[in-house]
């Protein structure tokens, strides 16, 4: 059986091959490249989901239940990633308003991140792993940073392309959080008994949930466009920031009355099938995420007002 | 896993799981759908 | 600058006070407020003592923070009537200094109505406290803190989006699940003796969270009022 990484790479491969030409293509961007990547992904998810259900072999103790932990994993992973993909956006919309600031973030975060980094590598235990987080962060900014002048430099990206992005991913990951919500609930009633088990990672994850399901209430409750633009944006970043409060919280909060511990014991076969249907979701988001964009931007264009007509000429 | 050991291994149980892969399905393409609807209505 | 900020920081605190101290209807309302919501959940919940004992934390905490929800709007009602918004902004006022001056306002506001309530919920719910009386009021104070803020930054986000008062409490309960939870657990562990001495790790939780949100909501403040 090959690594489920391979399904990976062939996928993130031709994601980038379409975009790129897309991009580079002389006439102007092509519509609809995400199709490819769409069709990858419904590839990989009919044999993920036809694997989940024949071809995994039964947990030791949840035997055939277990089979729902490939469509709930996979769920869970990607909605968070979309919410990552929603901070992002939306710290790169609100820096795009100010793109000459661009390389000297890039810069001044770049030069302390690999100096945490480095002094990582010399620590140990907690002080390693909080220098190495930190370190990672601040390099991950400097990355974006450099990307987003990249892309308003070269590729006429603006705060408001970034704008849809955040809108189109919060949506994805809220419809996703959904349906993870619901699966961990399916999933709990046979192991544990219960519709609910208030283990801590579900019980953030619905609050996660909530907490966007606002964010794009704002996005669509605020009728001017700058205005909607930097105030769900700066919702979006505060409501990410959170997550790993309330989580932290939860799980002191639990700790107090029982662990459920969810059983984390999988064979290889089995971690390989979860695998293959966290690509699947992952690249099947991109692609609505994609899809959505364009609907942001449609709607963007549709209610922009329209162009003033060329000052006449004084004799 | 002390309630698994005690209880022992859980039998059947292929309802949920079709309820589980089902539902991912019906969300995942009706969101599809959706998307679908909404661009067409854009466009228009 | 740092001064200035500073200084006009306590104008603006001063300000709200003064306006609050004018109108005492408003904080004995919030006051009122938050002691029905105490009583109800009193009802809801199982009257036997042991299990009401239980729920005195919870019921403080949820009838401040719906009461805060309440406060906050019209803690920007005020601002927003005559557009006196747009003055401070002109005046002109670091957008620090009115977020922090707000938000202290409105923390000193909801300490207040915390301190009242507790003795309520005290004889109410039969809890008498048995930990440390210091940590209470440290809960009290970091709680309230923590209400505030981030309260104080989304009443400003929602008052031009539509169905404001549907929106905050929707944006603004989920962020502060971490608050709350730290909050009602430690006042539950002092009203209960705190045997194992585990109110100091809620305390310190409601300290992070506040170092959160009273650096990053302050950040932003700048652009959601430039915008509006």
């Amino acid at each position: 059986m090959p690594a489920g990484y391979i399904f990976g790479v062939v996928g993130l491969f031709i994601f980038a091959l379409t975009a790129l030409a897309a991009t580079l293509r002389p006439g102007g961007v092509r519509a609809n490249w995400e199709h490819g990547i769409g069709l990858y992904a419904l590839g990989l998810l009919v044999y993920g989901q036809y694997g989940g259900l024949y071809l995994a072999p039964p947990d030791t103790w949840m035997a055939d239940v277990a089979r729902i932990l490939y469509v709930h994993v996979p769920a869970a992973w990607i909605s968070m990633v979309a919410f990552t993909w929603a901070f992002a956006a939306a710290f790169g919309a609100l820096m795009l308003e100010r793109p000459k600031s661009l390389p000297v973030l890039s810069a001044a975060t770049a030069v302390p991140g690999i100096g945490l980094i480095g002094l990582a590598m010399a620590l140990t235990g907690v002080q390693r792993g909080l220098a190495a987080f930190f370190g990672i962060l601040l390099i991950l900014t400097a990355v974006e940073c450099a990307l987003l002048w990249i892309g308003n430099r070269f590729f006429n990206w603006t705060s408001d392309t970034l704008d849809h992005i955040s809108e189109a991913s919060t949506e994805v990951g809220v419809v996703l959080g959904v349906l993870l919500l619901f699966l961990g609930s399916v999933f709990s009633r046979p192991t544990f008994n219960v519709y609910w088990t208030w283990d801590p990672r579900l019980t953030a994850s619905a609050v996660m949930v909530l907490t966007f399901v606002g964010v794009s209430l704002l996005r669509s409750s605020v009728d001017d466009p700058i205005t909607r633009r930097t105030w769900s944006n700066v919702a979006t970043i505060l409501a990410y920031i959170n997550i790993p409060v309330t989580y932290m919280s939860v799980k002191w909060w639990r700790t107090i009355h029982q662990l459920q511990s969810t059983p984390d014991t999988l064979s290889s076969d089995m971690t390989f099938w979860l695998r293959l249907n966290a690509w699947a979701f992952l690249f099947l988001s991109i692609w609505f995420v994609a899809r959505r964009w364009r609907i942001a931007r449609a709607r963007a264009l549709a209610e922009a007002p329209p162009e003033l007509p060329p000052a006449p000429e004084i004799p | 896993m002390i309630i698994f050991a005690t209880q022992g291994v859980i039998q059947g149980g292929w309802e949920y799981v079709w309820t589980a892969y089902i539902t991912t399905w019906v969300v995942l393409a009706g969101y599809g759908v959706s998307l679908w609807w909404r661009a067409r209505k854009e466009a228009r | 600058m740092i001064a200035r900020i500073i200084k006009q920081t306590f104008q603006v605190a001063y300000k709200d006070l003064l306006i609050e101290w004018r109108s005492p209807q408003r904080v004995s309302g919030l006051f009122f407020f938050a002691l029905v919501l105490v009583i109800l959940v009193a009802f809801t919940a199982d009257a036997s003592p042991g299990v009401l004992k239980k729920t005195a934390g919870g019921a403080l905490w949820l009838g401040l923070l719906l009461a805060s929800a309440r406060s906050l709007d019209l803690s920007y009602a005020i601002e927003t009537d005559n557009d006196a918004l747009s003055g401070m902004v002109r005046w002109p006022v670091h957008p620090a200094a009115m977020f922090y001056g707000k938000a202290l306002a409105n923390t000193a506001v909801l300490t207040l109505v915390g301190m009242a309530l507790t003795p309520m919920v005290v004889v109410m719910y039969n809890a008498p406290v048995q930990g440390s009386w210091l940590q209470l009021a440290a809960v009290l104070v970091l709680g309230g803190a923590a209400l505030a803020a981030p309260g104080t930054f989304y009443a400003l986000l929602t008052t031009r989006a539509r169905a404001s008062s549907v929106l905050l409490p929707l944006l603004l309960f989920p962020l502060v699940v971490p608050a709350l939870v730290a909050a009602s657990r430690a006042t539950a562990l002092l009203m209960d003796g705190d045997a194992m001495g585990e109110a100091g790790s809620w305390l310190s939780l409601l300290l992070a969270f506040d170092l959160l949100h009273w650096s990053l909501d302050g950040l932003f403040f700048g652009l959601i009022v430039e915008e509006r």
